[in-house]
């Protein structure tokens, strides 16, 4: 257990941190994952350029290693919401401690390096003034502290509980992951991809519960604050205003980040509405005082993407998984994927919020920000008839086609029967719209403003009215 | 000992190349646990054990990170070994990505 003094000296700030750093190692193993899919698995597991029956245990090798990163990933990230948790308890308790500490000075009371609330030195009434306004008698010792000293040793035996209920817990979740081993290899192991498969499965079941501790402890924490209001006949409650309970915000916050991949970053940072969403965000976290713990002074001044990309990482797990009956009820398995289930929901977050204002990474099957169509849906438009029933693919690619206009060579001939026509514009414009580093930029001004430019890394662009109804191709200088 | 197959030699050695620079990603998460380390020994916590225990993660995870370095290099190895034999024309390039399990001698042999 931890201790009085300890808790007096220690800085909480550091933990947060240590978890940002741990969320760090976690970042460098979920990119390396996906970079060393695309650049190493896809082209061997492939068979283009290797063949042979050798191949195949090369593919068993990679995939072992690709499960590798993720289970690595996920129990950094683990780790990283575990020490944020000892850090928000530590912070709580910490918070609630000073408090009580100080407010026992001002009452009279002294608090030694042990945690021992005692009285402190009598106020003694001189014979000669004659009259004790305190006790009411007529001179004599007056005793300040005697009614509150145990009303106060419990305020501080809750404040240290509370952060050795933390520490106990955050150590012990931080132990399991520091001790799973997880499979690596660089032969085909019989078995092996298994076993790496079932431990990536456990890495994500600890990535929930880590989600869940915070609520935990602090459901702890209010039973232990319950039974020192049934334990003491006028307890001192109002030091603890605020520190103490409190999550609902971080859920809240917690959710509507969440909707980041439907609402778009210019919805989230720049409508009024959502300004207005923010500064009662920042008025509900604030009342948990947890101050530059969490950067909460960006939320105030409106620096609504630094703070998100400060905390997102455990904000949304925590509220994600924050439901403790929802969780109890998932079971083992189900916890896991709860856990694959957030880490998937912060992944298309950070996707949309790196992709920035003026256009976003398309997420495969969910709506562009803009339109509010998916790619699919912006690729069938290109179906719908034109003028003369020719469909507005065929018709506007006719315009931009090389060898249709004097410029321009990035789109190609259009060239054979209407079949032949639609086949090669709807396959231009699926080229557009699936690429994954396509950009949705808004028509701001023109007979099609309100509507959307969507424009592939090659200067490939097709326009969309505000109604989703395909306009015109195009070349676009590619924004980035 | 494998069938030879197809392998386009140039292709397969720079994925090879590629797959050894991994490496790197293992160095940077074992840096940033350090880091971890560090933040978490300046908290002043006295006698927290977290402490303790995010020091025996770093440790633990240090071995895990340069195991997966050693590992992802090796991988890288193989596959431009894989290559060179090709390119060698071997009638039948070795498997270097086949599992033999260990062999036990004498009393050393598993009961």
């Amino acid at each position: 257990m931890t201790d009085f003094k300890t808790l007096r000296a220690l800085d909480p700030k550091s933990f947060m941190d240590a978890a940002q750093h741990m969320n760090a190692a976690s970042d460098k193993q979920n990119t390396a994952r996906g970079d060393y899919a695309t650049q190493v698995a896809v082209p061997v597991e492939g068979g283009d350029i290797w063949s042979d029956d050798a191949q195949p245990d090369a593919v068993t090798v990679l995939n072992i290693m690709d499960l590798a990163f993720d289970t690595s990933s996920t129990l950094m990230a683990s780790a990283a919401v575990t020490t944020t948790t000892l850090a928000i308890e530590l912070h709580a308790a910490k918070g609630a401690l000073d408090k009580v500490v100080s407010d026992a000075v001002d009452k009279g009371l002294e608090v030694h390096d042990d945690g021992k609330v005692v009285e402190g030195p009598k106020f003694t009434v001189p014979q000669s003034h004659g009259y004790n306004p305190y006790s009411g008698s007529i001179a004599g010792a007056v005793d300040l502290g005697a009614p509150l000293v145990e009303e106060y040793q419990g305020l501080v035996d809750l404040a240290v509980q509370r952060a050795t209920d933390a520490d106990d817990a955050c150590s012990k979740l931080l132990q399991q992951i520091a001790y799973t081993d997880v499979p690596m290899a660089t032969t085909a192991e019989p078995g092996l991809l298994a076993t790496a498969q079932w431990v990536n499965d456990q890495a994500y079941q600890t990535y929930g519960q880590a989600s869940q501790l915070l609520l935990q402890l602090q459901n702890q924490a209010n039973t232990n604050l319950q039974k020192y209001k049934n334990a003491h006949e006028n307890p001192v409650l109002g030091i603890l205003k605020g520190l103490w309970e409190g999550l609902t915000g971080i859920w809240n916050a917690a959710m509507t980040i969440a909707s980041l991949p439907v609402m778009g970053v210019e919805a989230l940072c720049g409508s009024d509405s959502a300004k207005q969403w923010f500064s009662q965000l920042g008025d509900g976290l604030s009342k948990m005082n947890l101050g530059d713990l969490i950067d909460l002074d960006d939320l105030k001044n409106g620096r609504y993407g630094e703070f998100i990309g400060q905390n997102l990482w455990w904000l949304l797990p925590v509220g994600k998984l924050g439901d403790l009956g929802k969780a109890a009820d998932a079971g083992a398995k189900g916890l896991a994927d709860l856990g694959r289930g957030a880490r998937q929901t912060l992944a298309d977050v950070r996707a949309t919020l790196h992709a920035g204002v003026g256009g976003r990474a398309p997420i495969p099957g969910k709506p562009w920000t803009g339109t509010g169509k998916t790619s699919q849906q912006l690729v069938d438009a290109g179906t719908a008839q034109g003028k003369g029933g020719v469909p507005r693919s065929v018709q506007e690619m006719d315009k931009h086609a090389t060898g249709q206009r004097g410029s321009g060579d990035k789109f190609p001939p259009l060239k054979g029967g209407p079949a032949q026509k639609l086949e090669t514009a709807q396959q231009q414009l699926g080229q557009i719209m699936t690429n994954p580093r396509t950009r949705e930029v808004p028509i701001v001004g023109g007979k099609f403003k309100g509507g959307y430019y969507y424009i592939a890394p090659d200067g490939r662009g097709v326009a969309y009215d505000a109604a989703g109804n395909l306009q015109y191709f195009g070349e676009f200088t590619y924004p980035g | 000992m494998t069938a030879r197959g197809t392998c386009r030699v140039t292709d397969l050695t720079a994925v090879g190349n590629t797959a050894r620079g991994f490496d790197a990603a293992s160095n940077d998460s074992d840096k940033a646990l350090g880091k971890a380390e560090d933040s978490s020994n300046g908290a002043r916590a006295g006698r927290l054990k977290s402490v303790g225990t995010i020091s025996d993660l770093r440790l633990f995870w240090s071995a895990k990170f340069g195991s997966q370095g050693v590992d992802l290099h090796t991988i890288g190895d193989q596959l431009v070994g894989t290559a060179n034999a090709y390119a060698h024309g071997d009638q039948a390039p070795v498997d270097e990505f086949k599992y033999v399990a260990p062999h036990y001698y004498g009393r050393m042999r598993p009961i």
